[in-house]
């Protein structure tokens, strides 16, 4: 299981490493934006992506809806960590196809939950 | 002739021109004319450049606080994220040494159970033990490594729960990115200010008048 983390904020992208290890997914990259995420999981197989919403180049929700219009990658699943907890960005990522949405700040826990929701529908199918 | 877009510079030029013209020629009436043209359009220039300034006053006092709070703005902004941003780090600080001062006395405790574990078997190497005590050995071993294994993974929960918890400063950093923004505008609007009065005073005389010119077009 290959993962992408994607967040301007080193710090987040350490913590999200460290409970990603901690749940046994040690394969894991990251990216500071979207826009160099982008190019790495269009070269890489990465099996699930990980991403906040506000990032200077390219946002969050940008980079989902690149995601999805990319044939090689519109599968991907995908998980946003961020601090917008507005409706309508919540309906938006939504509507963009997002597997999963987490507010910060988050617990340990509340993010284990998120992931292992996401990999339990993927396997239903 | 439009005075309304015209640079004054240009229509001083223009009109100048014309009046020396009708000076030349002994036309009086047209000279005054035209001076009077020009006296149009400087106050015209004169409350386009005021209006201006006025619209830019406005836009950086819009971004200050009124005396009466009645506008939040960048200030009260500034001072409502400060505020969040000193509630937030003092919060993760304070969570962060709550998780590490319950695990300090956990971590003590591992060590006690395994002291307990290595002073019983010191005494049965030794062949210290009842017989009693012999029975009680394999029991008091399971409920030991019980011990240890229930103390160990509250450990990990603590010392994850501390990772966790420096999340505060992602938080922090965006709202200290959005305060330095904000004060970047509003310097922005008090430079475009500066610039627009400075220009002001070039084109209205409103600061000191020059008497070169002020004498030549009063005809003195």
């Amino acid at each position: 299981m290959k993962i992408l983390i994607v967040d301007d904020f080193s710090t987040m992208r350490r913590i999200i490493k460290n409970l990603l290890r901690d749940l046994g997914f040690t394969n894991t990259s990251e990216a500071d934006d979207g826009k160099t995420a982008f190019p790495i999981l269009q070269s890489g197989d990465f099996d699930f992506l990980v991403t906040d919403w506000n990032m200077p180049g390219m946002t969050g929700i940008e980079l989902l809806k690149a995601v999805r219009a990319d044939p090689k990658l519109s599968s991907l699943p995908v998980l946003m960590v961020t601090a917008e907890a507005k409706r309508d960005q919540i309906v938006e990522a939504a509507t963009a196809g997002v597997n999963g949405y987490v507010v910060k700040p988050f617990t340990a826990a509340a993010l284990k939950e998120k992931i292992e929701k996401i990999f339990e529908r993927l396997e239903a199918g | 002739m439009e005075l309304d877009s015209q640079p004054f510079g240009s229509v001083l030029k223009e009109k100048a021109q014309l009046v020396l013209g009708g000076l030349e020629q002994g036309n009086v009436g047209t000279a005054v004319q035209e001076l009077l043209h020009i006296n149009d359009a400087k106050t015209n220039s004169r409350y386009r450049q005021i209006g201006k300034i006025t619209r830019g006053l406005h836009n950086a006092i819009g971004n200050l606080e009124f005396s009466n709070g009645e506008r939040a703005g960048p200030k009260r902004d500034v001072q409502s994220r400060v505020g969040y941003v000193i509630n937030l780090t003092q919060d993760a600080a304070n969570r962060t040494m709550d998780l590490a001062e319950e695990a300090t006395p956990i971590a003590a405790e591992l060590g006690t159970a395994s002291n307990a574990l290595r002073e019983d078997g010191r005494k049965l190497a030794n062949r210290e033990l009842s017989a009693d005590e012999f029975r009680e050995l394999y029991k008091k071993m399971a409920d030991s490594l019980i011990f240890s294994e229930e103390k160990s993974n509250q450990l990990h929960v603590n010392l994850t729960d501390i990772v966790v918890t420096q999340g505060y400063q992602d938080l922090s950093g965006q709202v200290l990115l959005k305060i330095v923004n904000m004060l970047n505008a509003t310097e922005g609007d008090l430079v475009n200010l500066l610039a627009m009065a400075a220009n002001l005073q070039d084109v209205s005389c409103i600061a000191e008048p020059d008497p070169a010119v002020e004498s030549w077009v009063l005809g003195r």
